[in-house]
């Protein structure tokens, strides 16, 4: 195999397995922002608690436990969060601008608690590291669970909207509450989910990555970034879209390594987000 | 430097970035995460002209907060198109994008950042500088164009329908926040001599935000109050037995909850004339 095909296989894999992990969080992301138009800012902190979470958990009890450990976790904290700060900013009607200072406001407290407790000391669960492939061209285990487990998180999440009609009632609310109300959806109810649901996946998000990544109390700000770029990017298209974008942006990401360019990647995927909400929305 | 000029110095910093906030999001009701960007864009300008280019320390300044006035103005040029949730996005990429090119240049120092920046004159020019900074603001939000801001802060559709382009208003908005945001700028990379890209995090731009909400939108006694309060508090970690390790990040978090609260439970702030809606 030629080197330089080699490379290009090697960093599209790798590209699949983040662009998967995006997938995941913008598809938290964008359930809970259909339902209640929050830019869930603080998603990025949740994302490395929940990291943290895993890894104490995965050393007492094991991957399998600790995975479910976190994913009650986070979506405890989750609810908690918005039953606490965002529920009473609804019934007040505060601004989308009041959500997201709320939200940044509980980022900075989040991480800087998670901080205080772990000694910004960076951690990984140190999973046992196993390698497929040879030569140049390596797929690790964790690759592969990620690429796993994100397939069947999207293929379950969207079987379940389809059974339940959930997905609509998430769409008819962030379209018109008043009038989704008026038709007997009961928008609370549809936020508990969104929030729920949105935050069982920042939980296999995160604990995916702690797998084989050291997670910092920083770390999910990078992380919630593509994921935020994702849902925007994808306007009002479906939950497929959504996570089509989140793994082109991975592949993409991944592949501008190969260019030198790989530390610009936050900057350009903005840059074209911010392109794209001005000029260019509507088609 | 004493106690009392080393927090004079750096109160003048915050209020100067907070006073930049309530502009846009206290009167033009925009709110922007950018406005830390703008504050790196003066320091770092500031900081190669008078270390590199041979710059005296006022030429430097005045560089430095034109170009934090133009950058902001260029950005305007994509950002004023949007309003609500994609004008806070887009200024959140404008920190992204600013922040990558302070990691990332060479020229700008990378991640090691830039050392031996001069002071801009002492702590009496800063204060007076930030005199006539405050005097400045308070003139420019006793005009029309203040006025007129505030309309499109209520209804940019109704604005535009008057025949006054919304666009231009909220260009003209961010640019007049960004030189005051540049001018904070400024006096961070003057007061500590050194910057790199982490001096300007979103730690700061939350700073700022909370320093308006907690005195109250559109109002500059409220602001002064803002800035003594959000400064002064965290000031008492130091006289209790608290981590050095520690005390950035209970700092942080105590700014985090009473912007928090505030937004919660007080949305005019201490003296606002308008409240976070």
């Amino acid at each position: 195999m030629p080197a330089q095909f080699a490379v290009a296989l090697q960093l599209l894999i790798n590209g699949v397995a983040a662009g998967c992990l995006y997938a995941m969080m913008a598809l938290g992301f964008a359930i809970i922002y259909r339902a209640t138009k929050i830019l869930l800012i603080s998603y990025g902190a949740l994302f490395a608690i929940g990291g943290y979470v895993y890894v104490v958990a995965s050393l007492r009890l094991g991957l399998g436990i600790a995975l479910g450990a976190t994913i009650i976790a986070s979506t405890t904290l989750g609810l908690v969060l918005f039953r606490i700060i965002h529920r009473p900013l609804q019934v007040r009607r505060t601004s989308s601008a009041g959500h997201m200072l709320a939200a940044l406001a509980t980022y900075s407290i989040l991480v800087n608690l998670l901080s205080i407790a772990t000694k910004s000391r960076p951690v990984t669960s140190a999973a046992r590291a196993l390698v497929f492939g040879h030569g140049i061209v390596r797929l690790t285990a964790t690759q592969g669970t990620s690429v796993i487990i994100s397939i069947v998180a999207f293929t379950f999440v969207n079987r379940f909207f389809r059974r339940t009609d959930l997905w609509l009632e998430i769409r008819a609310v962030h379209d018109d509450p008043e009038l989704a109300g008026a038709s007997g959806i009961d928008a609370l109810s549809i936020s508990n989910y969104a929030f729920a649901l949105g935050c069982a996946l920042v939980g296999v998000a995160s604990a995916i990555f702690a797998l084989d990544s050291q997670i910092d109390p920083n770390q999910g700000f990078t992380v919630v970034l593509p994921a935020i770029v994702a849902v925007l990017l994808a306007a009002k298209r479906d939950l497929e879209s959504i996570g089509l974008l989140a793994v082109a942006i991975g592949i993409v990401s991944s592949l501008a390594e190969w260019l030198n360019v790989g530390a610009w990647t936050s900057a350009l995927w903005f840059g074209a987000l911010v392109a794209i909400l001005a000029f260019g929305r509507r088609s | 430097m004493g106690y009392i000029s080393v927090f004079g110095v750096y109160f003048c910093q915050v209020l100067l970035l907070a006073l930049g906030v309530n502009s846009l999001f206290g009167f033009g009701g925009l709110l922007s995460l950018a406005l830390v960007a703008w504050q790196a864009v003066a320091a770092y300008t500031y900081a190669i002209a008078s270390t590199r280019l041979g710059c005296g320390p006022l030429s430097a300044a005045c560089i430095a907060i034109a170009a934090a006035v133009m950058a902001a103005t260029l950005s305007a040029l994509v950002s004023c198109r949007l309003s609500d949730d994609d004008f806070a996005v887009s200024t959140l990429g404008i920190y992204v994008i600013v922040s990558s090119a302070c990691r990332n240049i060479a020229f700008l120092g990378g991640t090691l950042g830039i050392s031996g920046i001069p002071s801009v004159g002492g702590d009496a020019v800063i204060f007076i500088v930030t005199a006539v900074a405050c005097v400045i603001w308070l003139y420019i939000h006793q005009t029309p164009w203040s006025r007129w801001l505030i309309a499109v802060r209520d209804d940019e559709r109704r604005v535009s329908f008057l025949g006054v382009s919304d666009r231009s208003l909220k260009a003209s908005a961010i640019a007049i926040s960004a030189a005051f945001a540049g001018l904070s700028g400024v006096i961070v990379a003057s007061s500590v001599s050194y910057i790199d890209p982490g001096t300007f995090s979103l730690a700061v731009s939350l700073e700022g935000l909370a320093v308006v909400i907690v005195g109250g939108l559109g109002s500059f006694s409220g602001t002064v109050a803002g800035a003594l309060i959000l400064l002064g508090v965290p000031e008492v970690l130091r006289w209790i037995n608290v981590p050095v390790e520690s005390q950035a990040n209970i700092r942080q978090i105590l700014v985090g909850l009473v912007l928090l609260m505030f937004v919660a439970l007080r949305p005019n702030g201490l003296l606002g004339r308008f409240r976070v809606e």
